[in-house]
């Protein structure tokens, strides 16, 4: 019965976690200015995400080890920084960017200019980040973070004509107006948003922290292949809402405060108090987990005591790593820079460093000498590789289809 | 304040880098631009307006999204207004866009002052009043090849 609420926790708490800033912004973009016509990528992007998610949580669980400590080790110290550089840099954007929300949702919830929000949320989420306990931290904001499901009880509420959003999602097709370019850019946003490097580090690393081993491995997998199809399916929620209000009156949508205008509409202020805790928890337990997964990667590339199942104090130059972060984000932002630009190009850039995040993660996962038995099977490598092709073909289109279309102009 | 996404282009713009259109077509592609992009914000602050007097969401939520709305559409006007008509032929056109833009732009400003006084009869007026400009801009847009 412990072991059944372990992993009933575990897939919920991934359901909550899966949506942060980035699938908020881009599905509801994406809803909104194409209808469903790009529910196809977050589906590729669903089972991408489980394919490296599974395998890294199978390396963390069976080395006791994570990602980065055996990248480095792995492939050396050059291809290592290359690979901690692309992703941190991803990732502290990532971070900043969810900052940024977390104060967006603040002042949707007080009208309260979202400015003077930065530096309390920053200071929050380093309190939380330096005292909390992380299955605190965890459970409570992937929890919490469930409330999002009122996308899909506002969506049943709307009343969409379903049979037509099938078809717009089972064939797909451009919107007039639309060219081929800014539809392939906003594809790879929604799956850099679906396959965000920080996801796997963090994974990874939550299994030390929680102190994996094989025994688990069914338990992790329970958490990857339900929690994570799950969380994207509120992901296609959230699209779902903005194809059906605001796509037929060509409304874009810009910011968290439009995007949930839907769920107000069908489910009146009991919805909009479950939307806010749902922005609220969503941001602000993912502002924790690119928090960490910034102070994870450097530290783990050198060598340094890291990670919540230690002491503040022994893990200090982890915990300065994330602190500095922290500085840093809450400054970006402090600069007026839009958070929800900030998002935009963070999910592009995401798309950028993929190769780089999923590689070493095929290769370290490949290695019997850490892996044993455990090693990647023919349907892990198969689909691995394949991939490997995609992640390669979007990381090398991003920065042209960004360039082409002056940023989905 | 928030910064929009493009502000800043406009801010390049709005610092002397001010250009004329390259022809006709570039000038007539601005206006669809800043006429489409003020039609998402009219009709996206009208159905906050609809939903403040409906009573379906908060005065805070429907604060941030009206005041979102009027933040956003002043650098679009600001931004077609900058440029220089490439000839007479089109000066026709930017009257009539910048009116719509203008239009827009303070019946968005009542709508802020109407949702922080709590006035639902102008609130609902200003809704008619923000999808009937909205329409507008619409079809002045659809004129333009």
């Amino acid at each position: 019965m412990k072991k059944f609420f372990a992993i009933a926790l575990g897939i919920l708490t991934a359901i909550g976690g899966f949506v942060d800033i980035g699938d908020l912004v881009a599905n509801g973009l994406v809803g909104a200015r194409f209808g469903m016509s790009l529910a196809w990528v977050v589906l590729v992007g669903i089972v991408g995400i489980c394919v490296f998610a599974e395998m890294s949580g199978r390396v963390a669980a069976v080395s006791g080890r994570a990602t980065f400590d055996l990248i480095r080790e792995r492939l050396g110290p050059r291809v290592g920084l290359l690979n901690l550089a692309a992703s941190m840099a991803v990732t502290l954007l990532t971070y900043t960017a969810e900052i940024g929300g977390v104060a967006l949702a603040l002042e949707l919830a007080t009208s309260v200019n979202p400015y003077l929000w930065i530096p309390v949320v920053g200071a929050a989420v380093w309190l939380v980040l330096w005292r909390v306990r992380f299955s605190v931290l965890e459970n409570a904001f992937g929890l919490a973070g469930l409330a999002l499901i009122v996308f899909a009880v506002a969506l049943w509420q709307l009343g969409p004509d379903w049979s037509a959003l099938w078809e717009s999602a089972s064939r797909p097709s451009l919107p007039d107006g639309e060219s081929r370019a800014v539809y392939f850019y906003y594809a790879i946003a929604l799956f850099g948003a679906a396959m965000t490097p920080y996801e796997v580090f963090f994974f990874s690393s939550g299994g030390v922290e929680e102190g994996w081993t094989a025994k688990d491995l069914g338990t992790m997998r329970a958490n990857v292949f339900i929690g994570f199809p799950l969380g994207g399916l509120l992901s296609l929620a959230i699209a779902a809402t903005a194809a059906v209000t605001f796509f037929p009156q060509s409304i874009e949508v810009d910011t968290l405060g439009q995007l949930g205008l839907p769920v107000g509409l069908a489910l009146g202020k009991l919805g909009i108090a479950f939307l806010l805790l749902g922005f609220f928890a969503a941001t602000f337990g993912a502002a924790c987990e690119t928090g960490l997964s910034v102070g994870y990667s450097i530290a783990q590339y050198f060598g340094w005591q890291w990670g919540k199942f230690v002491e503040p104090l022994r893990a200090a130059r982890f915990h300065t790593v994330v602190l500095l972060s922290t500085i840093v984000g809450v400054g970006v932002l402090l600069t007026t820079v839009d958070p929800i630009m900030l998002t935009e190009y963070s999910i592009v850039f995401s798309a950028v460093a993929l190769p780089l995040t999923y590689f070493p993660i095929l290769v370290v996962a490949n290695d019997r000498t850490y892996m044993g038995d455990h090693a990647n099977g023919r349907l892990a490598n198969t689909l691995g590789t394949i991939y490997l092709f995609i992640v390669g073909v979007a990381a090398v289109a991003a920065i042209p289809l960004m360039v082409l279309t002056r940023a989905g102009q | 304040m928030r910064a929009p996404r493009w502000a800043p282009a406009a801010c390049v713009v709005l610092a002397g880098c001010v250009a004329p259109a390259v022809d006709t077509g570039a000038y007539q592609h601005n206006a669809v631009g800043a006429l489409e992009s003020a039609v998402s914000t009219a009709r996206v602050a009208a159905l906050a307006l609809d939903a403040r007097v409906h009573d379906r969401i908060t005065l805070a939520y429907a604060d941030t999204v009206v005041t979102e709305s009027e933040e956003a559409l002043d650098p679009i006007a600001a931004s077609f207004a900058v440029v220089d008509p490439p000839g007479r032929d089109v000066d026709p056109l930017r009257g009539t866009v910048l009116d719509l833009l203008s239009e827009a732009g303070d019946l968005l400003a009542d709508a802020r002052i109407a949702v922080r006084r709590e006035d639902v009869g102008a609130m609902g007026d200003l809704a008619d009043q923000l999808r009937d400009v909205a329409d507008d801009m619409e079809q002045q847009a659809e004129t333009l090849p």
